[in-house]
């Protein structure tokens, strides 16, 4: 035991080993057997994207405060994600947060209820409702 | 047909480039892949950006090739000494396949990378495919300002031409290059390291799991490692008087550069070790003339296109009064520590280096001193622990979000180092024996 401990091979073999162990456990086992499917990123604002032919920049509202602030600290990582997921399909049309002058908005909020509030206050019709939570806008 | 017509180009550019410096073909080959994708990504990102034809710059591209082919190239270096053992290179060759095998399960499963893949470098993909000559939306201050719009586009230059060389967005696309860009990292260790240390050091890097998770969620920081490595790997093959070299080790840097706004800190440090250890302004000419074209290509989108960066915008003055609180230094400590032993991103890996580093220091000796190149990621480290300490965010979040990509950047390089100085000190010793029993 001694002699084994003294050979650096072993500590080498030791930590390579522990390393490919992890990699293989997680992802060949872990994640095969308990790692929920992972739809496509943005696939759900697809049906979108013929009606923003042409739009280089629409409102994007929702529910949630996101982080637009640089100077704070970042603390709203799960609207933040509803955004990218938006701003990921929808490119190159700008996705202009909190800008509801736009003649199209995404109202793209996490509850089906708050959306309907917001629209029988403001100014809008719904082009689309691809979502219960989720519509694109069009200003009256 | 312009895309594939840019990737041939793009290819016999590099292939040409790269046959005048003094290596191996087993050690050019993974060099004139990383080239071929820098510059078929820059074309492809300057012809969108500044309206460059892309007719004129692949007939750029080939005329290089062919003054190249044309140029006589120095003589084949010798065989390498020192002996290879088998053992190491089989299990390097199982954990290297174990490693892959990983990396494209987690691909396949989420084929859209991780976040910061989709909230910046494959989101700005899409936008050079999609915009072409309306590509300027893409840097809106009405983006929210993490998606990052002043970050290079090395990578998502190399997605959006990938994606007009198949006709399409493809989630393949991302994904083939991230595996190539971590193959190239590895082999780039494996051959530039000595004979006697490459399969270990080969087997260190491919088992590291951070190596496994960033490959596998398509982040930049794999590419980055990868021209870093290429870059230090240049400079210690570079033999004195060696001007080719030092100019692919300044190409090398200048990529790394445009992949990352951190590649510019690892370029002025890499270009710092050449002028240690050259002592010469030819050699820093040759370095900055292989260099130029892409700090060009940076300079024109930082000046042009890109919105000031949100750590440069908050100000030196305001950084360096946050620097010297010793709240921050007890969180950078801590978390510093934490990371360390952060067994589902390093595994063993960050211990058994510094119980590495610690045995080495103690059993080293005068031959063995430690040269500029090797105070690279030293340097880097201190100057990235003075960013942490410096940038108006909470620094536990920064640390948590940052300081494992940061490292794994550095990574590849720290691994090629220590095989380098671990085989000299072996070969020092050796003859330091030899010598003391002939005497």
């Amino acid at each position: 035991m001694k002699w084994l401990l003294e050979r650096w091979h072993f500590w080498f073999v030791l930590v390579c080993v522990v390393g490919a162990f992890r990699n293989a456990y997680f992802h060949l086992a872990y994640e095969p057997l308990r790692a929920a499917p992972s739809p496509r990123i943005g696939s759900e604002f697809e049906p979108l994207r013929p009606l923003l032919v042409g739009s280089e920049r629409i409102g994007y509202v929702t529910d949630q405060p996101l982080d637009a602030d640089p100077a704070l600290p970042r603390e709203h990582g799960w609207a933040d994600l509803r955004y990218a997921h938006a701003q990921y399909a929808l490119a190159p049309v700008i996705l202009a947060y909190a800008d509801q002058s736009s003649a199209l908005v995404l109202a793209n909020f996490e509850h089906a209820d708050a959306l309907d509030r917001y629209l029988s206050t403001a100014a809008f019709t719904v082009i689309f409702r691809i979502a219960p939570a989720t519509a694109l806008l069009r200003r009256r | 047909m312009s895309a594939g017509l840019g990737l041939v180009a793009s290819f016999a550019a590099s292939w040409a480039l790269l046959r005048l410096i003094d290596a191996s073909m087993a050690f050019r080959i993974p060099l004139i892949i990383l080239a071929t994708l820098a510059l078929f990504s820059a074309a492809g990102t300057a012809q969108v950006l500044f309206g460059v034809p892309s007719e004129a710059l692949d007939a750029l591209f080939l005329l290089v090739a062919l003054l190249g082919a044309r140029a006589r190239n120095p003589a084949r270096p010798k065989p390498e000494l020192g002996t290879e053992t088998p053992h190491w290179k089989i299990a390097f060759a199982i954990a290297a396949i174990l490693a892959a095998a990983c990396t494209v399960e987690h691909l396949w499963r989420y084929p859209d990378g991780g976040a910061d893949a989709f909230i910046i470098w494959n989101l700005r993909a899409r936008w050079l495919f999609r915009a072409k000559g309306s590509f300027a939306s893409a840097f809106s201050p009405d983006i929210l300002f993490w998606t990052h719009q002043d970050y290079p586009l090395m990578v998502p230059g190399a997605v959006a031409r990938g994606f007009a060389l198949i006709g399409g967005e493809s989630s393949a696309v991302p994904a083939i290059l991230a595996l190539v860009f971590a193959a190239s990292a590895v082999a780039i260790v494996v051959r530039a390291a000595p004979k006697k240390a490459r399969w270990l050091a080969g087997l260190a890097l491919v088992t590291t799991p951070n190596l496994v998770i960033l490959t596998a969620t398509e982040q930049a920081d794999i590419p980055l490692a990868a021209f870093l490595v290429a870059a230090v790997a240049m400079v210690l093959a570079t033999k004195p008087g060696d001007y080719r070299a030092l100019a692919a080790a300044g190409a090398f840097a200048s990529m790394c550069v445009w992949t990352k706004n951190e590649g510019i800190l690892f370029f002025l440090l890499v270009f710092v070790a050449v002028l240690v250890t050259e002592r010469q302004w030819k050699a820093a000419g040759a370095f900055l003339a292989g260099a130029a074209p892409f700090l060009m290509l940076l300079g024109d989108f930082k000046l042009r296109w890109a919105p000031a960066n949100d750590l440069v915008k908050s100000g030196l003055g305001a950084a360096l009064h946050r620097v010297p609180d010793p709240s921050r230094w007890w969180m950078l400590i801590k978390l510093t520590l934490r990371h360390l032993v952060l067994f589902q991103v390093w595994g063993l890996h960050l211990i058994g280096l510094l119980a590495f580093l610690v045995l080495f220091r103690r059993n080293s000796n005068q031959m063995t001193r430690w040269t500029a190149c090797d105070y690279v990621p030293v340097a880097a480290l201190g100057a990235l622990a003075l960013v942490w300490l410096g940038q108006p965010y909470e620094i536990g979040f920064m640390l948590q979000v940052t300081f494992d990509r940061l490292l794994m950047q550095l990574w590849p390089a720290i691994i090629l180092l220590a095989a380098s100085r671990a085989a000299n000190r072996d070969s020092s010793t050796a003859a330091a024996c030899k010598h003391a029993s002939d005497h």
